[in-house]
């Protein structure tokens, strides 16, 4: 898909805007999907400004339409523990509502792209994964969350807004840094569905999204080095690839290509389905206890598949890239919008910039601007662009070959200092031991041999440590010489040798009898349920057992279907083991501990007859 | 197949296994002498019993087989049969008080006994590229 041509040439004297222009991207977004990118000043004129506060009291400061950008950033004093907040939507009666969600079935009929999310989404997870989905599912009624209604009504204020003016803006922004150039788009959605539109974890107000393009000043004319996405899951250098890295980033001419997470809007490089997880909200020692017993089955017990983070939603992020693309030369061009410091609403507005749900976990909370997080403070994208991702200790390469020059320089004459001072200490060292010896059976020069030895101690340490030094600094010396010979010669590192992790897509479930597997996953926590209630009103007495053999067998039975039965019955044996230990132990702890030393002592006998035969 | 009989034949076979295919062959006598004298008794329900408890001979029989030649069905069967002796007897302790502690002393056994990384690499049921060393091995001359 990347398509090879020349190295851009782009002069230096370029303009902010002009360079903007040069690498904006272009963005493939998932058939279905209801936002697009657009100018805050318009999302801004369309909603009221709100305070929350600390009494649990939601207060209107400023009305919906009468809302400018400039009473936006009007200096406002309010208690520690308050939140301003935007509403997009207004609160909405049971006839709004009904109206909101009829209203979104026709916009979706209407859709020249529509979303299908495919077989296989249910049947992705295991049985515990479905559950804790379930039980994600179950915590959103705790906590605050943007009712579905919401969505719906966002969707068709925002479709008729585009219909009113059809335009798809980024908010652009030029930064230098460190002799880097920092291109930034930040794209600004009236909504995230993730949740009520397309199966994820989460739906708020605003969305904000940021792809960064970092280039460097080569006689007199820029060049692309890197592109950054903001994704989930991921952060420093995993968000970044090169700019000649065809395998991982698709480009189309001089612009990197997004494939955007339907309703998410999270960014990746490559289209498909990306499996995103989110960790439930369980107290810390709950999660240490289960860290510890993960070590143990993986370690301990030897089994594969332990995970550190086993309580962990999963969900499928949909960037399939077969909807609206929107950029250069695209189905719809972009209209940027250039910000900075300066720009009034980026620094002088700390609020939400949407619906404040009061989710302790903030998933359904709004975010802040670009600048700030939810809770105001800065945000290290805006403040540190090379930080974000993981480029605060790599130099443009023009500056990075003058840096090697000098590390080598400095590192040889540290070489040639030791490789004097070394043989001179080390020979001190040996005279020094020899006098120490002399001094050996003459019980009059106790003293001053003890005087003696503390200074040898001392010299012995000094040398040893000269000595690994020099052998540390010829390794880093020689691994320095090499990566220099190689710039020089113009040999680069593989593009990716910086990514530890890298967002992949997964591949379409692979499962047996897939309808089967489909709809045993859709109905079997429902049919686990149903068994536990009959299992309660026919057979209260042994309900527990029932549920047991209950869950065993379908757990079992799931597995044949995903075609992983030996792994699964290994470990539901391993885990039933345990528990027979503990029953065994518990029962039979005096005559397991008899045994095991007549054991012990049986071995040990066994090898000192072997010993002494040998 | 002949190959895969030859192949199965060469691995080494861990002293645990071999412990646990005697303890099979041992369950599989007492159950067929236990099925045999039931049939013999001539009632309905004894001799359902010692069809039973034949079939169980057989079963246990072949799955020592399958332990001492090391074919991963073996092991697999071995697996299922603790599975389905563990929960039988972990269900009566909790719920009906009246567990048979030698039957699941055997199956932990031979659970414990079949499930690390190397006996399941030697069964063939598990690959060498998903293990990892609980401890990275140590010469006695590096130092800090």
């Amino acid at each position: 898909m990347s398509s090879s041509q020349d190295p851009p040439v782009i002069p230096s004297t370029v303009t902010d805007l002009e360079l903007l222009r040069e690498f904006e991207p272009v963005v493939r977004f998932t058939g279905g999907e209801q936002f697009f990118p657009m100018d805050v000043e318009r999302y801004v004129r369309s909603c009221g400004l709100w305070l929350y506060h600390p009494d649990d009291r939601d207060e209107q400061v400023v009305p919906e339409g009468e809302l400018t950008m400039e009473k936006l950033t009007e200096a406002r004093a309010a208690r520690f523990g308050s939140v301003f907040y935007l509403r997009f939507v207004h609160p909405l009666s049971i006839e709004e509502s009904a109206r909101a969600l009829t209203g979104l079935q026709r916009l979706r009929r209407s859709q020249t792209h529509r979303f299908r999310a495919g077989l296989g989404r249910l049947a992705r997870g295991g049985l515990l994964p479905r559950l804790i989905d379930a039980l994600f599912s179950a915590t959103l009624l705790l906590r605050g969350r943007v009712p579905k209604a919401t969505a719906a009504a966002a969707a068709l204020e925002y479709a008729e807004m585009q219909e009113r003016e059809e335009t798809y803006v980024y908010h652009g922004r030029v930064v230098r840094q460190s002799g880097w150039t920092i291109c930034q788009y930040w794209f600004f959605f009236a909504y995230n569905n993730w949740r009520s539109g397309f199966y994820g974890v989460n739906d708020h107000e605003s969305d904000w999204e940021l792809v960064t393009v970092y280039l460097y000043e080569k006689d007199q004319h820029l060049e692309p080095e890197w592109v950054a996405y903001a994704s989930h899951d991921f952060h420093g250098a995993d968000l970044r690839r090169r700019f000649d890295d065809h395998d991982e980033l698709t480009l189309d001419g001089l612009h990197p290509v997004v494939y955007a997470g339907a309703g998410s809007h999270a960014s990746y490089f490559r289209a498909g389905e990306y499996q995103a997880e989110v960790p439930l909200p369980i107290p810390d020692r709950a999660r240490q206890a289960l860290d510890v017993l993960s070590k143990f089955w993986r370690d301990t017990l030897g089994q594969a598949g332990g995970t550190n983070r086993p309580f962990r939603a999963p969900f499928i992020d949909f960037a399939r890239g077969d909807g609206l693309s929107v950029g250069p030369g695209q189905e719809k061009e972009w209209t940027p919008n250039q910000i900075s410091e300066a720009t009034p609403w980026t620094g002088a507005y700390r609020g939400l910039w949407g619906f404040y749900a009061q989710d302790p976990i903030s998933g359904e909370n709004a975010p802040g601007g670009p600048m700030y997080n939810r809770d105001g403070s800065p945000r290290p994208s805006w403040f540190d662009p090379l930080g974000f991702a993981g480029l605060d200790l790599v130099p443009p390469p023009p500056v990075e070959l003058e840096l090697l020059t000098a590390e080598v320089e400095t590192l040889s004459a540290r070489q040639g200092e030791l490789d004097a001072l070394i043989p001179k200490d080390a020979g001190t060292l040996q005279q020094v031991g020899i006098r120490l010896e002399s001094m050996e059976g003459n019980p009059h020069l106790a003293a001053q041999h003890g005087r003696l030895e503390g200074q040898v101690a001392e010299l012995a340490t000094k040398v040893r440590e000269l000595r690994r030094e020099r052998s540390q600094n010829e390794a880093v010396l020689e691994g320095l010489t090499r990566r220099l010979e190689r710039m020089r010669a113009g040999r680069r590192d593989e593009p990716g040798a910086h990514i530890h992790e890298a967002a992949h897509p997964v591949p379409p479930a692979e499962m047996r009898f897939t309808r089967v597997a489909e709809l045993f996953a859709a109905f079997s926590l429902s049919l686990l349920l149903v068994g536990v209630v009959a299992l309660i009103l026919f057979a209260p007495s042994d309900a527990w057992a029932g549920v047991t053999v209950l869950l065993i067998a379908l757990v079992l039975g799931e597995s044949i279907l995903r075609a992983t039965f030996v792994r699964t019955v290994n470990r539901t044996a391993v885990i039933l083991a345990l528990v027979a230990s503990v029953i065994l132990l518990v029962h039979f702890g005096k005559y397991v501990l008899v045994g095991s030393l007549i054991a012990l002592a049986a071995f040990l006998i066994l090898q000192r007859i072997q010993e002494l035969r040998a | 197949m002949g190959l895969r009989k030859a192949h199965a034949e060469k691995r080494k076979r861990p002293v645990s296994v071999t412990l646990v295919a005697l303890l099979a062959i041992a369950v599989s006598i007492y159950s067929l002498t236990v099925g045999v004298l039931a049939v013999q008794e001539g009632s309905n329900e004894r001799i359902a019993d010692g069809v039973f408890h034949i079939g169980l001979a057989v079963g246990a029989l072949a799955a020592a087989f399958g332990a001492f030649t090391m074919r991963s069905w073996g092991w697999a069967a071995f697996m299922i049969w603790a599975v389905v002796g563990l929960t039988n007897q972990i269900l009566r302790y909790l719920f009906f008080e009246d567990p048979n502690y030698l039957s699941m002393a055997i199956n932990t056994f031979a659970v414990l006994a079949l499930s690390p990384a190397d006996v399941q690499i030697a069964f063939g049921v598990r690959h060498t590229g998903n293990v990892k060393l609980t401890r990275p091995t140590r010469n006695p001359v590096d130092s800090h």
